[in-house]
């Protein structure tokens, strides 16, 4: 029997489609299911070349390859790693695993091959490649070892990565930098117990971009069991959008926040700075009635013009109120105006002019006119000379305020200081607060944190300074554009 | 008899002007003083000569709460304090005029023993007269 013969009954009894081909490349034999496979008659491709079964594509190589293998014969997978295709005698393509093994025939080497039809698997594999490509969710499997198997195209788009361009890749790529150490310890000890859960329990997960750029995700993770091992698919979701989200809310939140204490301020400043002056108004209209009846018209004509005087400040103040109202934290106006007349009327609208047992002084050291928003420098100017007046101490012979301003490298800078009571060291980090009430000479708890809001607004700053009972004094400075500059 | 000295505590020139008035035409009340802070007070309050026993001796103390320095509630506090050593008149009335109708100010205004009532800015002559009743509270 020769040599032939005696594998001739295993192939006939095989169901697993074998072939035996010779140095040359030459088959010897090839059972029915080899045939079949490769859509031959039976017997057909007896003392054909094995080249006929490779597809056109590697067939000129293949005589070098087969000549390598049979330098160094060794039992091993064919294309081990490899996408290994067969053509058929139609020359439809098909995906094949091989299985390869030297059988020795006194000085000659032949190769006993084992085919596998894996199409349907292929088919499978593609088909769920397709499914997971149609998933909205980044997609990423991973081998035991860390090794990217497969990605989404979900996944490369928001890594910012090419077709296949992860694959085969140490996952830590995707992880941002500073977990690159620690990583490969996390996936190891999942591998040993997996279960489908959360990654990162509660804490803020962030996937790394080919750029660099480090994205907040959620991952999901779920082992799978594989012919070739060991799996974990990690569903990743892009919160990019979710968090941009949220700290758009957060914004929108400070800003309405904002929006509250303007309005609290302005009914504060309704209520109170101009229902005193139509107080006042009424009490003085009551004494000129009287004062008619009994003909005294000096002391009703002298009244009659402090009314006027007090109705008209009034009637500016609304009109600045509601200025400040309907801006909101919008731009006012730019206006031309003297910035020392304005602190003037400041003055006299505050302490009502003539009866003031304060003295101003004033240090102008810009020339004026000055070009900036009038009504927000008002706001600003009204708080801190408002606040001077009112924390003056009585111990002192004198309540002196100091309003003193410079131009210099494009800024207005104003300083507003007094000879008061002072800001305890304990209170200095509070005086800025919204609704803080240092004591009962404080406001409403807004002006202050109203005037560094507007402040900000407009670029500038806003610091103090203050020794209890020395006095306080309060600094701004406004950036003026170079067109206001004279 | 009794004798109704006034004191008119508001750092606000016009504010006393109207109060001022609107009490000298009353002419329910004997001397009107004005202060314009309240440590200005308590020195022209404590200056006075409370001593004489006959008549008897009223204060009747118009204060503001907003000034400079001491403001309308610690004036009043600084008073009592005060009281419990030196002389002082028969009777104190203190009512607190001020252009702040806050109610934080008025639950305030009733911890203080000496004050009697609260009113806005500005008093009309219904007023002064039911001030003038709490100054004689038995009606004498």
């Amino acid at each position: 029997m020769s040599f032939v013969e005696k594998y001739r009954l295993a192939f006939e009894i095989s169901p697993v489609p074998m072939l035996l081909a010779s140095m040359s490349g030459e088959i010897l034999l090839a059972n029915s299911g080899f045939h079949e496979l490769f859509e031959y008659d039976d017997g057909e491709l007896l003392n054909q070349t094995v080249d006929v079964l490779v597809p056109d594509a590697v067939r000129s190589q293949h005589p070098e390859l087969r000549d390598a293998y049979y330098r160094v014969p060794t039992k091993r997978s064919m294309g081990a790693g490899r996408e290994l295709n067969g053509v058929t005698k139609s020359g439809k393509i098909i995906a094949l695993e091989l299985g390869l093994e030297p059988v020795k025939n006194g000085d000659e080497t032949w190769a006993l091959v084992a085919a596998i039809d894996i199409r349907q698997r292929k088919s499978h594999e593609e088909r769920m490649h397709l499914a997971m490509n149609a998933a909205a969710s980044a997609m990423v499997m991973v081998n035991e070892s860390g090794g990217i198997v497969f990605v989404n195209m979900a996944a490369e788009k928001l890594f910012g990565y090419a077709n296949g361009d992860l694959l085969n890749r140490p996952v830590e790529l995707l992880v941002p930098d500073e977990f690159h150490r620690s990583h490969p310890v996390y996936v190891g000890s999942y591998m040993t117990a997996s279960e489908t859960r959360r990654m990162g329990a509660g804490r803020d997960l962030f996937a790394r971009h080919r750029n660099g750029a480090k994205i907040p995700v959620g991952i999901t993770l779920t082992p799978v069991d594989s012919p070739d091992g060991k799996l974990v698919m990690s569903t990743i979701i892009d919160l990019s959008e979710r968090v941009a989200a949220m700290e758009a809310l957060a914004d929108k939140s400070r800003e309405l926040e904002a929006l509250n204490v303007e309005l609290s301020h302005f009914a504060y400043s309704a209520s109170h700075d101009l229902k005193a002056p139509l107080s006042s108004i009424a009490g003085l209209l009551a004494i000129c009635l009287e004062d008619l009846e009994e003909n005294n018209h000096d002391e009703v004509r002298k009244n009659l013009k402090t009314i006027l005087e007090i109705s008209g400040r009034s009637a500016k103040k609304v009109e600045g109120i509601l200025k400040i109202a309907r801006a909101g934290h919008e731009k006012l106006p730019i206006e031309r105006f003297s910035l020392e007349e304005t602190i003037r009327e400041i003055w006299i609208d505050l302490t009502g002019g003539t009866n003031s047992d304060t003295q101003l002084v004033l240090v102008m050291g810009h020339s004026d006119p000055v070009s900036t928003e009038l009504g927000t420098l008002k706001l600003i100017l009204e708080n801190l000379i408002s606040n001077a007046l009112r924390y003056g101490d009585p111990a002192k012979p004198t309540h002196e305020i100091h309003v003193s301003s410079l131009f210099e490298a494009g800024f207005l800078s104003v300083t507003v200081a007094d000879n008061g009571i002072g800001i305890p060291e304990k209170n200095k980090s509070e005086v800025m607060q919204m609704f803080r009430r240092i004591n009962e000479k404080s406001g409403d708890g807004l002006g202050l944190a109203l005037v560094r809001k507007q402040i900000d607004r407009m670029g500038g700053t806003l610091t103090f300074t203050s020794t209890e009972g020395e006095g306080a004094e309060f600094s701004f400075s406004l950036p003026l554009s170079e067109a206001s500059r004279v | 008899m009794s004798e109704v000295t006034v004191f008119l505590v508001n750092d606000e020139k016009l504010d006393r002007y109207v109060a001022y008035r609107r009490i000298a035409k009353s002419g329910f009340f004997g001397e009107i003083l004005e202060a314009l802070s309240g440590d200005l007070f308590l020195e022209q309050f404590f200056s006075q000569d409370w001593k004489a026993v006959s008549p008897e001796r009223v204060a009747l103390i118009f204060m503001d709460i907003n000034m400079p320095g001491l403001n309308g509630f610690e004036t009043l506090e600084e008073l009592e304090r005060r009281l419990e050593t030196e002389c002082g008149p028969d009777r104190i009335v203190a009512i607190f005029l001020t252009s702040s109708n806050n109610p934080s100010d008025r639950e305030r205004a009733k911890g203080l023993k000496v004050v009697k009532g609260y009113f806005t800015n500005p008093m009309n002559d219904e007023d002064v007269e039911h001030i003038h009743t709490l100054c004689f509270p038995k009606g004498d």
